[in-house]
């Protein structure tokens, strides 16, 4: 069932949302949280605001981290999202990222939250993983330092198919600077 | 393997060391090359299997991500390794996201993932296959494929090989040569015993030796092969000896048989003829031995007095034959008669005579002597018997003289004796003193006369007279003796010691007799010695009583011993010991006619000891 699963979920050619979908999933096998933050039963993937990505991501409910269950969750607010593993920002915040940014660099800057998104520049103002498109390919973005803030642990080959960007803010879009 | 029977020992070792050789060889460089393949190959899977696993892994995320281009770039990787010839990179959906080929190498398209799932490790015509599956932690991520070419170990399998055959060549050849070294060791001594056993066989030398080299068992058979020919040797010698000693016994016995005078012969009992006939038969019968063989040679030259005779000893039925002797005459070629005693013995064999032998000895001088010796005694017995019977007549003719002679003689005797008396009494005053002293003496040498004469009558009679055996006191009987004589002369002391004599079966008043002269002669005797001792007794001598008279009187010289018991014989002066000397000569008729004997013992002025038996019968 797993491999149908994952059949279905890799098999081209796939709408973008459908493979960002299996990325983040994909995710959960090369990210490492810290044992304290793990060591709950459930491993709740959330998603702030709207996106057609939300129909994509039910399908993970219940599935297996490890030895957890993932939970998909919808935090309201992100005052909500203190226990999310995984935070999808949804395109719909796209104006309130900065303030996101802030209140987790800031309020829960203890949670190891991995914050993933299709916002453009996402890693390089702030975020963790962003996805990009590039030649017609889903691809990944990842901001190291805002990693190691968060405490998450990126395993090296994740790195190898990823972008590696910089810790600065573009001018289009100021960001949080992960220090 | 019959034909490798037939084979030398020499040839069968060679083979043998060869053929073990050669097998272990084999086995060990087959065993060798056989490890060697595996090794290698479990190697090559292992190093492949590793590379295979490495680049999965290191593949995980350009799988997870879907990114061709990283996961090309890691199989690109491989082109630092030669011998990987091929590999794919898989999807878990089984579409190839990265594929690589050596430069040489020109497949068309991967080869498609499903069926090669199961199989993971395997060779295929010198090429070694990988399928791995790409796992990030249990999530299945897809497939790794690696196609090796073995080629390189191949040729190195070769080179292997090729050198192990080299190796089998170089051990068949030092085999070959250690073999030859082994079998000169082995069947070298084994050879040299056969080869004088050969030589012995051809040449009958069995004097010739195997040459002892080795300690082993190979030496322990040339020895005992040697100590066979030790034995068989002395066998030899002891068999020649033999023989020689019997050519000796035989020449022997041959020389002995001719050498006497007995002729040796034998006789087939099948067809009763002699089978063997010593020569001498020809010198003693002038007939030819030839002769001797011949039918019925036998029977034509018997005596014809013993014809018969000899013809039923001879024939009687052949089980019935024993061993025996007989005498015969028999006729010689110059008409002589010889007598001949034959000595038969019977040859039996499972328990039938077949056969006779024996000696025939001439024996006629001692018949001759035999008919001379026969005719001697005759002619001696005649004239025995004619003097006994003249000695007899002579016998009786004296008895009865002397008898009348001592009968007829008293008669005169007494007249003188009594006229003599009656002239002493009536004519005392005529007579002078010499007068009266010669008419005594004329009367005493009558009474002497008469006393005589009474003597020689009682011995005659004592020829004649019958025995009355009876129940006799010997001790009673000795004891009135003694005492008479004491009476007699009442002034003479003599000691008499009388051991018990018991009774004894005799003639009483000859008995008597016996003992009054004994002990008289024992008084008389003593009369002279000073302290006399008479001893009257019995001992046993063996199973015999003999009675004894002992006395230690005047005694007299052995020399004369066989005298003392003859008539009228005495061996003292009348003058020293009166006496008519007929006692002794009475007593031993007496002695004898009881069947007993007498002798005596003495010695001069010791004293006599006369010794006597009384058979009971």
């Amino acid at each position: 069932m797993l491999f149908q699963a994952t059949a279905l979920l890799a098999a081209p050619p796939a709408p973008a949302d459908k493979i960002k979908a299996a990325y983040i999933y994909q995710l959960t096998h090369f990210i490492t949280w810290p044992d304290a933050a793990t060591a709950t039963k459930d491993f709740p993937i959330c998603i702030l605001g709207k996106e057609p990505i939300t129909q994509e991501l039910a399908p993970l409910d219940q599935r297996q981290q490890g030895k957890r269950f993932i939970k998909v969750l919808h935090p309201k607010t992100i005052h909500d999202a203190a226990d999310c593993r995984i935070l999808y920002i949804a395109k719909s915040n796209q104006h309130q990222l900065q303030t996101i940014l802030r209140y987790l660099h800031h309020d829960l800057r203890d949670n190891p939250i991995l914050t993933v998104s299709s916002l453009s520049n996402f890693a390089a103002n702030g975020g963790i993983i962003g996805f990009v498109i590039i030649n017609n390919k889903v691809r990944l973005e990842i901001n190291p330092a805002c990693a190691r803030r968060a405490n998450i642990k990126l395993n090296a080959k994740l790195l190898e198919v990823a972008n590696i960007v910089g810790n600065v803010a573009t001018n289009n879009m100021p960001g949080e600077t992960c220090r | 393997m019959n034909r490798f029977k037939t084979f030398s020992i020499r040839a069968k070792l060679i083979l043998i060391i060869l053929a073990v050789s050669l097998i272990i060889v084999i086995l060990i460089g087959g065993a060798r090359i056989a490890w060697d393949i595996h090794q290698e190959r479990q190697t090559a899977a292992q190093e492949l299997s590793a590379l295979t696993r490495l680049l999965g892994n290191r593949s995980s995320a350009a799988l997870a991500f879907d990114d061709a281009d990283l996961a090309t770039e890691n199989l690109n990787s491989l082109t630092a390794i030669p011998q990987v010839t091929r590999a794919c990179l898989y999807r878990s959906d089984g579409t190839v996201i990265a594929d690589y080929q050596r430069a040489d190498e020109t497949a068309a398209a991967c080869p498609a993932v499903d069926p090669l799932k199961s199989r993971h490790t395997h060779f295929e015509a010198n090429h070694l296959y990988i399928v791995s599956e790409i796992r990030q932690g249990s999530q299945p991520l897809g497939w790794i494929y690696i196609k090796n070419d073995s080629s390189l170990i191949e040729a190195h399998l070769h080179n292997q090989i090729a050198f192990s055959a080299l190796a089998l060549l170089a051990a068949a050849l030092l085999t070959g040569l250690l073999a030859g070294w082994v079998q000169r060791l082995i069947s070298g001594p084994i050879s040299a015993v056969t080869n004088v056993a050969k030589a012995i066989e051809e040449h009958g030398d069995h004097t010739l030796r195997a040459k002892v080299t080795s300690h082993d068992e190979i030496g322990q058979l040339a020895r005992t092969f040697n100590a066979m020919l030790d034995a068989l040797e002395a066998q030899n010698k002891q068999l020649v000896a033999a023989k020689d000693e019997q050519i000796a016994a035989s020449a022997r016995h041959r020389s002995l048989v001719e050498s006497t005078s007995a002729i040796p012969w034998e006789l087939d009992l099948a067809t009763w003829r002699f089978a063997f006939v010593g020569h001498q038969a020809e010198a003693l019968f002038g007939y030819p031995v030839a002769d001797w063989y011949q039918e019925n040679f036998l029977a034509e030259h018997l005596h014809p007095d013993d014809r018969e005779n000899s013809i039923n000893f001879f024939r009687p039925p052949t089980a019935q034959i024993q061993d025996r002797h007989f005498e015969y005459r028999m006729l010689t070629a110059d008409g002589r008669t010889v007598w001949i005693h034959n000595d038969v013995q019977v040859i039996s064999k499972d328990g039938k005579p077949v056969r006779l032998q024996g000696f025939m000895f001439d024996i006629s001088e001692r018949k001759q002597m035999e008919a001379e010796l026969h005719h001697h005694r005759d002619e001696l017995e005649s004239l025995v018997e004619k003097r006994t019977s003249e000695l007899k007549t002579a016998n009786k003719e004296l008895e009865s003289f002397s008898y009348s002679v001592s009968h007829d003689l008293r008669a005169p005797l007494r007249s003188i004796s009594g006229f003599s008396q009656m002239i002493a009494d009536d004519y005392k005053k005529v007579l002078d003193e010499e007068g009266q002293d010669l008419l005594t003496r004329v009367i005493c040498n009558a009474n002497r006369m008469s006393e005589l004469i009474d003597d020689l009558l009682e011995l005659a009679r004592l020829g004649r007279k019958e025995l009355h055996t009876v129940d006799v006191n010997f001790d009673e009987m000795t004891s009135d003796v003694i005492h008479a004589l004491q009476d007699s002369d009442n002034d003479r002391e003599v000691e008499f010691i009388c051991t018990p004599l018991g009774v004894v079966k005799a003639d009483q008043r000859l008995l008597k007799i016996v003992m009054e002269n004994l002990l008289n002669n024992a008084w008389k005797y003593t009369s002279k010695t000073s302290e006399a001792c008479i001893e009257i007794g019995k001992q046993n001598i063996g199973s015999e009583e003999v009675f004894f008279v002992k006395d230690n009187g005047a005694g007299f010289n052995m020399t004369h011993a066989d005298k003392i018991f003859a008539a009228f014989q005495r061996l003292h002066n009348r003058d020293d010991f009166e006496g008519s000397g007929i006692g002794l000569a009475t007593v031993q008729r007496i002695i004898q006619r009881h069947g007993g004997r007498i002798w005596a013992e003495a010695e001069l002025e010791k004293g006599a000891c006369f010794f006597f038996t009384l058979p009971e019968s």
